[in-house]
C-alpha cells in the first residue's frame, strides 16, 4: 500500500513537470529579448500551416491548409489551398482578397479591429512582442514550449477574442501556434510549419 | 356592349387574373391528391454530420465569402455558424422548430431584428426538415408539395426520376420571395445550394467543403 502511495505520487509530480509553469519576471525579460532579437532578423518568413476552427457542438474541427508568406515591413499573403482556393493579401493599408479567381479589395484603415488583427498577425508571424496598452500579458512555459496569453483590453476586440495563445519553440524562439480563442471558448488554432526565414521573396510574389 | 355581357365579360376577365396570378412554377402544374402527408427535407437531419460548406454572400453591391457550418444539435434543432476564412465568428444562431430562435454570437453591424429576422427566416426554409402537406401538383419532370407557412406558402420541388428535392420556394400564394436550389446526389447531402431573394438582391452562394 504505501509502495502504491509513492508510486502515485512520483506519477503526479512527473506530471506537474509537463504542465505549464509562470515565468518570473528575469524569465520573461529573457525571453522576451530573445523573440525581438529574432523579430530584428527576420525580414522574410514562408511557411505551411494547419487551421482548425473547433466549435464545441461538431463532432470534428474544421480543418483548411495553406501556406504563406511574410515580408518586412508589412507585407503578408495568407493563401487557403485546401478544401478552397482562397488568398488575402495585406498591402499597403488594404486587404486584397481573391476568391477562386474573384477579385476585391477594401482599405485596412477604416476598420479598427482589422487593423489590430492585422498588427496580431504580423507581430505573431515576425515573433515580435506586443504593446502593453493592447493587451494584457501572461508568460508561461513547458518542457519544450513557452506560452503567451494576450488578453486584448479593447472593447471591439474583446467582443470577438476572449484571449490569444501563442506558442514558441523553446530553442528556436520561433512561433508555433497561434491560438485565437473567443468568449465562448470555441477558438480558431493555426500551426505553422516548415518555416524559412529569409529567403529571398521578391515583391511580385505579393499579389 | 349590354350590361349583362359586360358584366360577364368583366367576370371572365377575373377570374382569367386570378387564375393568372397563382406562382410561375405551378403555372404547367397538374394538382393531383398525394398519399403521403408531409414532406420531407434530409439535407441537414443526420446528427452524426458536420455540415460544412464555403458560402459565398451577395447583398446590394456587397459580396463577401466565409463558412456556413450547420449542425443538428437535437431533435429539430439546429446551429447555424457564420465564419471568416479565418476562423473569426461573424453569426452563431440556433434555429428551433418548437422555441424562439437564439443568438449566441453576432457582428454589431448585423445585430438588426430586420438583418436577423431575415437570416432566421432563410436557414429556418433551409434547414427544416418536414412539413405537413397542403396540397399537391406533377409536372413533367417535377413532383411539387405545398405548404402553408407564417409567411405565406413554402413548396417542394422533388425530380420525378431521381426523388431528389431540387428546390424549396417561399412566399404568397401568388408570388415567390425565396428561392433556394439544390444540387445533390443523395437525399442525404446537398452538395451545392443557391438562396435567392426574388424583391431584394441577396443572394448565398453554398459549396460543399
Amino acid at each position: 500500500m504505501r509502495n502504491l502511495l509513492l508510486y502515485f505520487l512520483i506519477i503526479l509530480v512527473s506530471f506537474k513537470g509537463f504542465s505549464q509553469q509562470a515565468m518570473n519576471a528575469t524569465e520573461i525579460a529573457n525571453f522576451k529579448a530573445n523573440v525581438l532579437e529574432v523579430s530584428k532578423n527576420t525580414h522574410t518568413m514562408k511557411c505551411d500551416f494547419e487551421q482548425y476552427k473547433h466549435l464545441s457542438f461538431l463532432n470534428n474541427d474544421v480543418k483548411t491548409l495553406g501556406n504563406l508568406l511574410f515580408k518586412t515591413p508589412d507585407l503578408i499573403l495568407w493563401q487557403y489551398t485546401d478544401p478552397i482556393n482562397y488568398s488575402t493579401l495585406f498591402k499597403d493599408g488594404f486587404i486584397h482578397i481573391n476568391d477562386n479567381g474573384k477579385k476585391s479589395s477594401f482599405e485596412i484603415g477604416t476598420n479598427k479591429a482589422f487593423q489590430t488583427l492585422n498588427n496580431i498577425i504580423i507581430n505573431s508571424l515576425k515573433g515580435g512582442t506586443f504593446e502593453p496598452q493592447d493587451f494584457d500579458s501572461s508568460y508561461y512555459q513547458e518542457a519544450a514550449h513557452f506560452i503567451v496569453y494576450l488578453v486584448p483590453k479593447s472593447e471591439t476586440l474583446s467582443s470577438f477574442i476572449q484571449k490569444i495563445e501563442l506558442t514558441f519553440d523553446k530553442s528556436t524562439y520561433d512561433v508555433t501556434e497561434i491560438k485565437l480563442i473567443e468568449q465562448s471558448d470555441d477558438y480558431t488554432k493555426i500551426v505553422l510549419k516548415n518555416k524559412k526565414r529569409n529567403a529571398t521573396i521578391p515583391n511580385a510574389a505579393f499579389r | 356592349m349590354r350590361p349583362f355581357r359586360m358584366q360577364l365579360f368583366a367576370s371572365l376577365l377575373l377570374l382569367f387574373s386570378l387564375n393568372s396570378c397563382s406562382v410561375k412554377s405551378l403555372k404547367d402544374a397538374q394538382q393531383f391528391h398525394s398519399e403521403t402527408t408531409t414532406c420531407s427535407n434530409l439535407y441537414f437531419s443526420e446528427v452524426n454530420e458536420d455540415y460544412v460548406y464555403k458560402a459565398t454572400i451577395a447583398a446590394y453591391e456587397n459580396s463577401f465569402s466565409g463558412m456556413l457550418i450547420i449542425k443538428k444539435i437535437a431533435h429539430r434543432k439546429h446551429r447555424i455558424v457564420f465564419t471568416t476564412h479565418f476562423g473569426t465568428p461573424i453569426f452563431d444562431i440556433e434555429i428551433s422548430a418548437t422555441t424562439p430562435y437564439k443568438t449566441h454570437f453576432i457582428i454589431a453591424p448585423l445585430d438588426r431584428k430586420l438583418i436577423k429576422s431575415l437570416l432566421v427566416r432563410d436557414f429556418s426554409t433551409l434547414i427544416n426538415e418536414q412539413q405537413p402537406i397542403e396540397s399537391s401538383f406533377t409536372t413533367a419532370t417535377q413532383r411539387i408539395h405545398r405548404s402553408k407557412s407564417e409567411q405565406g406558402y413554402t413548396s417542394y420541388f422533388y425530380n420525378s426520376n431521381t426523388q431528389l428535392l431540387e428546390k424549396i420556394t417561399s412566399g404568397s400564394k401568388r408570388k415567390e420571395k425565396i428561392r433556394i436550389s439544390f444540387q445533390s446526389q443523395t437525399d442525404t447531402k446537398a452538395t451545392q445550394i443557391q438562396i435567392v431573394h426574388k424583391n431584394k438582391p441577396i443572394s448565398i452562394e453554398l459549396t460543399k467543403l
